[in-house]
């Protein structure tokens, strides 16, 4: 059995507040092989983010495991996990959250420098990413000059210029018109059939989910295996029927 | 480029306004107290090197009558800190084998002096060769450039000494010079000295053009003996000690001179002024890092998502503290040196143009700078406003990564580590800059215990601001809400809006109201110091001037006839002489007891009036009597001409005779013209300028006592009308006008400081701005006007104006006594603390306005959101 790229067992995280305990995931388990393109679907608040959160190292489990590329990050520092999430993931938010002072070039090199690597060295490639992503022409405007379609290829250049394995996606189209949500998504599936990356997709989005070659249901902080679908050739209607089963 | 460089650079690049009035803070401050102490130094120095006279030292002393002083007795006075016995004399020099037509002799001038001191005065340099040796087996002797050069004598050569023959000497005896020549003939010894050293141009080494040899005291003792040497001292001056405190330790054993470059910006009104342009510029120092620690501060909060993405994307806490550091060492850097240039700049333009720390209307004809101080006050403001880089870098460690990419409070975690580094910066600020401040730029003259206390006073004022502002923020938060509240029924929506965001935003308004109310309280209490002076002007001029009328332009006038003249008309009382002057060390004016006895303590009986024409007693001025701790029954000791040390009892202090208006001088002592003529040989009968005063108990108008004495004068010389005549009131009112053109200076500070407290709101309100963009969209989405956006703004500044205005009037008014007392301990004027009436509503609605007018700028950014961007973005 190879070494997955994400291995989750068990993963418990629990909100504390109001002198309340609230649990948003629930003995979650899961396996991600490499290479492979992931969906997990599920209503608001049933803790997709909070996994991601969780799968990047930004988070700790309040219980449960997390193994990245074989690092075990339940049991890494602050410091090793950061390390580890730079050397591993590429993120792309739902927010964007491009640096709002750097240009859409310096936003995509940004992983290289926080890296430590020369950034000029590597304008090739950035502007041959940029091409691909069909924001070659505006690599020297600022995020506020650009559309949202715009903005999130610019996100998704920066989660793979710097070439991490794993590309963890946080609703990435849930801002977009259909038509650039539609180029993202290709992007994303271009990715990983081309590159071998592996992807790990948040979404609402049934047509977003008909690009992954699995498809998890996560329904209040606990992943529903027995709807779990495997693509390839998954459509509209197998991801609504599966929903509607979830009761979602 | 690494990734500190990028963001850094980018941040530094795209937010121009933070950047530039971030810099212009740090500048602002470093430029105010750079350009305070550039242009004291080159107040004291454009006026001092000139008139320092480069042969002599600090002090030269004579010892009174009856006591033999040493060097040793001397050096262990307070206030002295090195001294030598000393002569002067000409000497003749013969080379022992001159060179080819050179002549056999030459006159030289000749200084002896101990040996072993000879260093400390620093008043020769050797050139070639060494010094003189401490005991040295045989006489040596250091040659002038001229002499090695003329008479073409170097090294270990011989030359022969000799004094000249004696010229006929002449004493002030009882009003006469006197010759002291015995008839007989005079036969100088020459002797024979070894050249050990050549002198260089400077000091001592210039004067005579260089003619000059200098000798160990007991050499040229020998040299001179049979002669009378008039002994006399050389001493340096303790810098730690004050003139008066050195002139009161020296009045009653010695007569002393002391080099006029010493006492340049020392005497006591001057060092207090010193003193204070100084502490503006401490006040102004503080001020500008407290703006841009609070610019910093606010920076962060604006950019929390930043750094949640940068800690997201891979960065560790490490690299995003450099990110912060790079850019704060950029931003306080360009600041500091930005500052450095401006304040030397600043310093260059106001000496020019008569503005210095002497007063307004002085020009010094050169200008030095003292580099080193000037970059140790550069590295300082540089380093503290660096430090305050330190609190978004502690802040980071603690940033709530998820919550800073959601869009919520990311730093609700670390506001504890805030108030400990709050605590440890208003430290910093109140305790570690001043501490350091005044090691680097000390107070002028003496630090006196009491001094240390009213120090401590006004730095307690100012932590107490700075801890107000840091530590409480929320009491000024509260008292500013509280105001702005009622507005919310005649302003529904901006009331509420501004209302609410200083509720958020305690610290922004704390900070901004006591910006505002530092520079009030200064305004305040420099305006309540002005009062408090002009009220001691007020106080001197009822008894010194007032009811007198100053006459100058006579025609040689006999004294007695003029005073007998002008007695015999309506309302004049006395008569002064002004003519009659010596320094011996302070003024001594000598005057007629009889023409003064209808007023003052020579009033006061017929006893008095006698001890002052027969005895030889002395009139001191309040000012003099204070500063050098004289007293009615103590002995003053003044050297007559003649160089004998003689002794006068104080009978009174008082300021009713004896001022003049040229020199404006307000310490100074009256002897009788009998003890001037006799002592001094300095005769008075006949007169040029006098001054009358008029009787206190028939009120006249200046009008009317001119009338009456050009009535006067013109009958006593019908043929000479053009004489000159200034009334009391007009010495009176020049001196109140000094006092507020001086202290222009002090205006032109806090003006600076003004601008920094301005651009501290400014800041403030730019950055919450920045921050609240999305929210300012959504206002306009929902149809916010432009007038109800910027109107919340403009609403939110006028409060902070008004609480900064009331709190910086409290402060001012609690410091006038302290400022006051500090006078009264620096510069020993005997002030009432004084209200500065007018100046209170002014300052107040400078406040407000200052602070309306730096809402501007952000309400303009305000306007400029866009709004359909701001909506669409979380």
């Amino acid at each position: 059995m190879t070494e997955a790229m994400l291995d989750v067992q068990d993963l418990y995280k629990i909100h504390g507040g109001s002198g309340e305990d609230h649990p948003v995931l629930r003995g979650v388990t899961f396996r991600v092989e490499p290479g492979e393109f992931v969906c997990i679907m599920g209503p608001s608040g049933s803790g997709k983010t909070t996994l991601l959160h969780l799968l990047s190292g930004l988070d700790e489990p309040s219980a449960g495991q997390v193994h990245l590329g074989g690092v075990d990050l339940t049991h890494a520092g602050e410091r090793r996990r950061t390390v580890v999430r730079r050397d591993q993931v590429g993120y792309v938010f739902q927010f964007f959250h491009l640096m709002p002072n750097l240009t859409v070039e310096e936003n995509i090199g940004l992983p290289l420098a926080i890296a430590g690597r020369s950034v000029k060295s590597q304008s090739g490639r950035i502007t041959e990413l940029a091409k691909t992503l069909g924001i070659e022409e505006r690599l020297g405007a600022l995020p506020h000059e650009l559309s949202g379609g715009e903005m999130q290829r610019a996100s998704i250049a920066r989660a793979l210029i710097g070439g991490q394995p794993l590309l963890l996606c946080d609703e990435p189209t849930g801002n977009l018109s259909q038509a650039a949500g539609r180029e993202v998504m290709e992007e994303l599936r271009r990715a990983c059939d081309d590159e071998g990356r592996t992807v790990v997709l948040v979404t609402h989005s049934p047509r977003d989910a008909t690009f992954a070659d699995r498809v998890l249901l996560l329904v209040d902080g606990e992943m529903r295996a027995e709807e779990e679908l495997r693509g390839p050739g998954l459509t509209e209607d197998d991801i609504h029927a599966a929903l509607n089963r979830a009761s979602i | 480029m690494g990734l500190a460089s990028i963001i850094a650079r980018r941040s530094i690049t795209r937010r121009l306004g933070r950047t530039l009035f971030s810099i212009l803070g740090v500048a602002l401050g470093v430029a105010t107290v750079v350009g305070v102490v550039t242009l004291d130094h080159a107040t004291i120095e454009g006026y001092a090197r000139p008139r320092q006279a480069q042969d002599r030292p600090d002090i030269e002393l004579t010892a009174a009558g009856g006591i033999v002083g040493t060097s040793e007795a001397l050096e262990n006075l307070e206030g002295i800190s090195a001294a030598s016995q000393f002569f002067q004399n000409e000497a003749t020099l013969e080379a022992a084998s001159p060179a080819d037509g050179r002549p056999a002799q030459v006159r030289a001038q000749l200084y002896a002096i101990e040996a072993r001191y000879a260093t400390s005065f620093a008043l020769f340099g050797v050139e070639q060769g060494a010094d003189l040796a401490v005991d040295a087996p045989e006489a040596q002797v250091l040659i002038g450039p001229a002499i090695a050069r003329e008479q073409g004598v170097g090294l270990g050569d011989i030359v022969h000494l000799s004094r000249p023959v004696r010229a006929s000497r002449k004493r002030c005896e009882d009003g006469v010079l006197v010759d002291l020549d015995t008839g007989e003939i005079d036969r100088p010894v020459p002797q024979a000295f070894r050249v050990v050293g050549i002198l260089t141009r400077e000091g001592v080494g210039r004067s005579a053009a260089g003619n000059v040899v200098v000798v160990d005291y007991p050499q040229g003792e020998a040299l001179y003996r049979g002669t009378s040497i008039q002994p006399r001292f050389w001493a340096v001056k303790d810098p730690t000690v004050d003139l008066e405190r050195l002139r009161r330790t020296l009045a009653s054993t010695y007569s002393y001179a002391l080099n006029k470059g010493v006492v340049i910006g020392q005497a006591a009104d001057e060092r207090a002024f010193r003193t204070g342009v100084r502490m503006l510029g401490l006040l102004a120092l503080v001020l500008g890092l407290y703006v841009i620690f609070h610019t910093l501060s606010m920076s962060l909060t604006e950019r929390v998502t930043e750094v949640g993405t940068l800690h997201a994307l891979g960065s560790t806490r490490g690299q995003i503290g450099r990110v912060f550091f790079v850019e704060a060492a950029a931003l306080s850097g360009a600041g500091a040196v930005v500052g450095a240039g401006l304040g030397v700049t600043l310093a260059y333009v106001s000496a020019k143009a008569g503005i210095t720390t002497l007063g307004v209307g002085k020009f010094v004809q050169t200008f030095h700078v003292p580099w080193g101080t000037v970059g140790l006050l550069t590295l300082v403001g540089f380093a503290v406003a660096l430090v305050g880089s330190v609190y978004p870098l502690v802040m980071i460690g603690g940033t709530n990564t998820l919550a800073a990419i959601r869009g919520e409070d990311a730093l609700k975690r670390t506001k504890k580590q805030s108030a400990k580094f709050h605590l440890m910066y208003a430290a910093l600020l109140a305790i570690l800059v001043p501490g350091l401040y005044l090691v680097l730029v000390p107070v002028v003259g003496e630090m006196t215990g009491e001094l240390v206390g009213v120090l401590l006073g006004l730095l307690g004022v100012l932590a107490v601001v700075i801890l107000l502002s840091l530590l409480l923020p929320v009491v000024l938060t509260a008292l500013c809400t509280a105001i702005s509240k009622p507005l919310s029924t005649l302003f529904p929506f901006a009331g509420r809006i501004a209302t609410r965001a200083m509720q958020d935003a305690p610290a922004r308004i704390g900070v901004s109201a006591c910006a505002i109310g530092l520079v009030a309280a200064g305004f305040v209490g420099l305006h309540g110091m002005t009062a408090s002076l002009r009220g001691e002007v007020e106080t001197w001029a009822a008894e010194a001037v007032d009811q007198k009328v100053w006459l100058q332009g006579l025609p040689p006038t006999k004294f007695d006839d003029l005073a007998a003249h002008l007695m015999g008309f309506p309302g004049i009382v006395g008569v002064e002489k002004g003519s009659a002057r010596q320094y011996a060390p302070f003024l001594i004016v000598g005057s007629n007891g009889p023409t003064m006895s209808a007023y003052g303590p020579l009033a006061e009986g017929a006893d008095m009036l006698e001890r002052f024409e027969t005895e030889r007693t002395i009139l001191l001025s309040r000012r003099l009597a204070r500063d050098l701790d004289y007293a009615i029954g103590d002995s003053v000791q003044m050297k007559a001409t003649g160089g004998a040390v003689i002794a006068f009892e104080v009978i009174g202090i008082t300021d009713a005779y004896g001022y003049w208006t040229h020199p404006d001088e307000r310490m100074y002592g009256l002897i009788s013209d009998r003890w001037m003529a006799k002592d001094f040989c300095i005769a008075s009968e006949v007169v040029t300028a006098a001054s009358v005063r008029f009787d206190r108990s028939r009120p006249m108008t200046a009008e009317g006592h001119l009338g009456v004495l050009r009535a006067a004068l013109e009958n006593l010389h019908p043929e000479t009308p053009s004489f000159q005549l200034r009334p009391g009131v007009g010495v009176r009112d020049y001196a109140l006008l000094d006092i507020g053109r001086d202290f222009i200076v002090f205006d032109l500070l806090l003006a600076l400081m003004a601008g920094l407290a301005a651009l501290g709101v400014l800041n403030g309100m730019l950055l919450a701005t920045l921050e609240r963009t999305r929210e300012l969209g959504v206002f306009k989405a929902l149809g916010a006007s432009r007038s109800q956006v910027g109107g919340a703004m403009f609403l939110e500044a006028i409060v902070v104006g008004v609480v900064g205005g009331g709190l910086g009037v409290v402060l001012g008014l609690l410091s006038t006594p302290v400022i006051v007392k500090a006078l009264d301990s620096i510069a020993g004027l005997d002030l009432q603390a004084t209200s500065p009436g007018l100046w209170i509503p002014l300052t107040f609605a400078g406040a407000v306005i200052v602070a309306a007018l730096s809402s501007l700028y952000p309400i303009w950014r305000a306007h400029t959101v866009n709004a359909v961007r701001a909506v669409r973005t979380k």
